[in-house]
């Protein structure tokens, strides 16, 4: 994946524009959990420029083979790269946004 | 994560191995901790997803293949899952779905209903429902229904709100089609005159539709819901159980179809006739609706009535015709027999003469009652003419006072306009009187007599009833203020020889002569009465406007002559009579007893001076065609005509102008008359 995506023109037109993979099983607790937690997430932090494709993997087993899926729920960070998975229902909002390098990893740990 | 998997890498930068060994420690980390549902297996053949908890797979499988949208909503609204159809409805991908809110596919006022059912506050256990329009992506608007109910979680977990949302779009047109067509049928049956009603046999009640209440009445004692009685109450109150029975007879045969009276005070008559009509529906084989109309027939009722006693007044017309041309045959032989015999006696035997004078007076009587029966019969000749009834009227109102008596006061408002009708004058003249005379006799205690005249027009459906024509009419109506007449009565009046009055008061022709005098004339008689209200009757004849023309009246001499006459005759007695009778006058007389031998006498002999002929015999050369005949062919010989009624024969193919008409039964004096002035004639056109 090295085309980089369009240009959004927008108010945050300097910002990254997110391109996110949510797989989830149907409507098991931690698929729906995952998907709020998310939700809230993003509105919190990337209101109006990302763009999330939200992928049940019994509907659509085999685009867990691309993005090497192991466990659901997993969000993957498709744009901007690097390509980054975070496993879980997404309730740790730091490790979230870590993930989404949205945050310094490291201030987690410091 | 195979090891493979990093073999296959171009040289991995360290960063890049330090995140992937970072994500492999978080997934093991996460699969450790119980913070996954389900393991995705990468086998060669395919992946496979292993769900660690509840196997939900055979109800998303229902649930995908659903008409119905099927969605499960946070408190707030969003989409945490949804199936194709409810994506469909929206317009959307499923995958464009999850995650979002419903709310911007809501109506403002129809998101309230929406946060209330998914309100914590709700039942959770009950099911709740909602209709809402959806508005979908391409701008179309969705009718739904939203039914919800709360999945039960584990304690700790956000609710989740499982709804199903069903398309109302079809079932709407549905609706609409259906109340379109019975707005259709309710259009066609108000058209028509009538209203529905439908019976559900099951749970006993009645609908009836507002066309229908109008013609029952119903909707004078309140509406509400009604009770299979309802239908029967309406109508009169002997009538009810007969009603009652008609319709439980038809749940059984399956067709109801009576006629009967329905309570109306705002009517005269105080009720109004129903025609009601249905069929029986079954479900499984059981009775389980009945079904139909209703329309007021009253007005086609009394059209029928109407035309039924025009009809019977027809044929009776034309029995008591047959009836009158036989008697005038009698009365003919009768009168020209005691004519010829009272001449053989000698005129100083005074007891014989007196009997002569007894029998000529009572045949003359019967060729009075028999011109009545003529009349009746329309068979009588009319000199119809312009005539002013009013004129008419104030010129004979002194004799008309004087045949009511002192008791009953006459009275004659002048009308606003002098109109003319086409009538005989004589005869209106005894049609009033009549009816001045039967007025009387219902006014014993004295009373009040109106004659009043007026203009009326009938359109082509009154006229239809009436079995007149269309037009304007000269109304003549005679009112009385006397006992008035039950409908049976009223009905009979101008049958011939129905009479009210004793024995010897009256011949029951008096208002059959007024009947079969306006009919004749084109017009049409109508009655109103009503038992201690007076009767009305109105004589109706046809308006003109021409003027009248006072027409001259001769007065023809009697005398006696001599020649030849050819009495033409089929009815042997009559002929006899009459050969006695010219014979009496000075002629001498040849016979023939049809036509044909009259003209084969005509052909043979030159001695014949005067054709005297019946106008009706059998054959197929009648009077009237031998009158013209001879009129063409022997312009020498004279024609005298005699006929007991001669006013249907004319027409386009009426008697020459110089043929004598002479009415049976004929006197000596007034057959010496038109011999005479036939002669006349004849000698005239030479």
């Amino acid at each position: 994946m090295t085309s980089s995506p369009p240009e959004i023109p927008s108010s945050a037109a300097a910002l990254p524009h997110y391109k996110l993979r949510l797989f989830i099983t149907g409507s098991t607790p931690r698929s729906t959990r995952a998907i709020e937690n998310l939700r809230k997430i993003c509105e919190e932090n990337l209101d109006g420029r990302y763009e999330l494709e939200v992928i049940d993997v019994y509907e659509r087993p085999e685009t867990t083979r691309e993005l090497q899926i192991v466990a659901t729920p997993t969000l993957v960070k498709v744009l901007p790269e690097p390509l980054r998975r975070i496993i879980g229902d997404l309730s740790d909002e730091l490790k979230v946004l870590a993930g989404l390098d949205l945050a310094p990893r490291h201030s987690q740990q410091g | 994560m195979r090891a493979e998997d990093y073999i296959d890498d171009d040289l991995p930068s360290r960063e890049h191995l330090e995140e992937r060994l970072r994500e492999a420690e978080e997934t093991l980390d996460a699969i450790r901790r119980g913070e996954v549902d389900a393991v995705v297996v990468h086998h060669p053949e395919g992946e496979r997803v292993y769900t660690l908890e509840s196997a939900d797979r055979p109800y998303r499988v229902l649930v995908e293949h659903m008409q119905e949208g099927a969605v499960t909503l946070t408190g707030e609204g969003v989409v945490l899952y949804c199936n194709r159809r409810f994506a469909a409805l929206l317009g959307l991908t499923r995958e464009s779905m999850i995650g979002r809110s419903v709310v911007p596919y809501l109506e403002r006022a129809d998101a309230l209903m929406v946060a209330e059912l998914l309100s914590p506050d709700a039942d959770a256990d009950a099911g709740r429902a909602a209709e809402v329009t959806l508005h979908r992506t391409d701008g179309r608007a969705i009718p739904v229904t939203l039914s919800a109910v709360d999945l039960p979680f584990e304690p700790g977990m956000p609710r989740v709100i499982c709804i199903i949302a069903t398309d109302l779009t079809h079932a709407r047109q549905r609706s609409h089609e259906l109340a379109a067509t019975n707005e259709q049928l309710a259009v066609a049956l108000d058209a028509a005159g009538m209203g529905s009603w439908d019976i559900d046999l099951e749970q006993g009640t009645v609908t009836i539709s507002r066309q229908a209440e109008g013609i029952l009445g119903l909707d004078e004692e309140g509406s509400g819901i009604r009770s299979l009685n309802s239908l029967s109450l309406p109508f009169l109150a002997h009538e009810q159980a007969e009603v009652r029975a008609a319709f439980e007879l038809a749940v059984s045969t399956g067709v109801l179809d009576f006629e009967r009276r329905v309570r109306h005070s705002a009517d005269g008559i105080g009720y109004r006739w129903v025609h009601v009509i249905g069929r029986t529906y079954h479900r499984d084989g059981v009775p389980a609706r009945l079904v139909g109309v209703v329309g007021d027939v009253t007005e086609r009722r009394l059209m029928e009535t109407q035309l039924r006693q025009a009809q019977k007044m027809e044929a009776v017309g034309q029995l008591t015709g047959g009836i009158a041309h036989d008697f005038n045959n009698l009365l003919m032989v009768i009168g020209g027999s005691l004519d010829v015999l009272e001449s053989a006696v000698p005129t100083n035997n005074a007891k014989a003469q007196r009997f002569f004078a007894a029998a000529k007076s009572g045949v003359e009587r019967g060729a009075s009652l028999n011109q009545q029966l003529l009349a009746f019969s329309r068979r009588q000749d009319l000199q119809a003419q312009p005539v002013c009834v009013d004129d008419l009227l104030r010129g004979f109102a002194t004799l008309l006072g004087r045949a009511l008596g002192e008791t009953v006061s006459l009275e004659l408002p002048r009308p606003a306009q002098r109109w003319y009708c086409r009538s005989d004058p004589h005869q209106l003249e005894t049609a009033i009187l009549n009816l001045a005379i039967n007025a009387r006799d219902a006014m014993p205690h004295g009373g009040r007599l109106t004659i009043m005249t007026a203009l009326t027009t009938l359109t082509p459906r009154e006229a239809l009833a009436m079995a007149a024509e269309a037009g304007s009419y000269v109304v003549v109506r005679v009112r009385d203020s006397g006992t008035g007449m039950t409908p049976e009565t009223a009905a009979r009046i101008f049958d011939p020889f129905f009479t009210t009055k004793a024995m010897g008061k009256g011949t029951g022709l008096g208002l059959s002569q007024v009947y079969g005098f306006v009919r004749q004339s084109g017009g049409f008689v109508s009655v109103t009465s009503e038992v201690g209200q007076g009767t009305t009757i109105d004589l109706c004849l046809p308006y003109t406007d021409e003027v009248a023309v006072a027409a001259p009246v001769t007065q023809a001499p009697t005398a006696t002559g001599d020649g030849r006459v050819l009495v033409v005759d089929d009815d042997i007695n009559v002929r006899e009579v009459s050969v006695a009778m010219l014979g009496a006058l000075g002629y001498s007389t040849v016979e023939a007893g049809d036509a044909v031998e009259a003209l084969g006498v005509l052909a043979a002999r030159e001695d014949i001076d005067v054709v005297f002929s019946d106008v009706i015999m059998p054959g197929e050369i009648n009077g009237l065609d031998l009158a013209r005949h001879v009129r063409e062919n022997y312009p020498g010989v004279a024609v005298v005509l005699a006929s007991g009624y001669t006013a249907q024969q004319h027409g386009d193919k009426g008697a020459p102008s110089d043929v004598e008409l002479l009415h049976k039964p004929y006197s000596r004096a007034a057959l010496a008359a038109a011999l005479a002035r036939a002669r006349t004639g004849a000698t005239g056109s030479l």
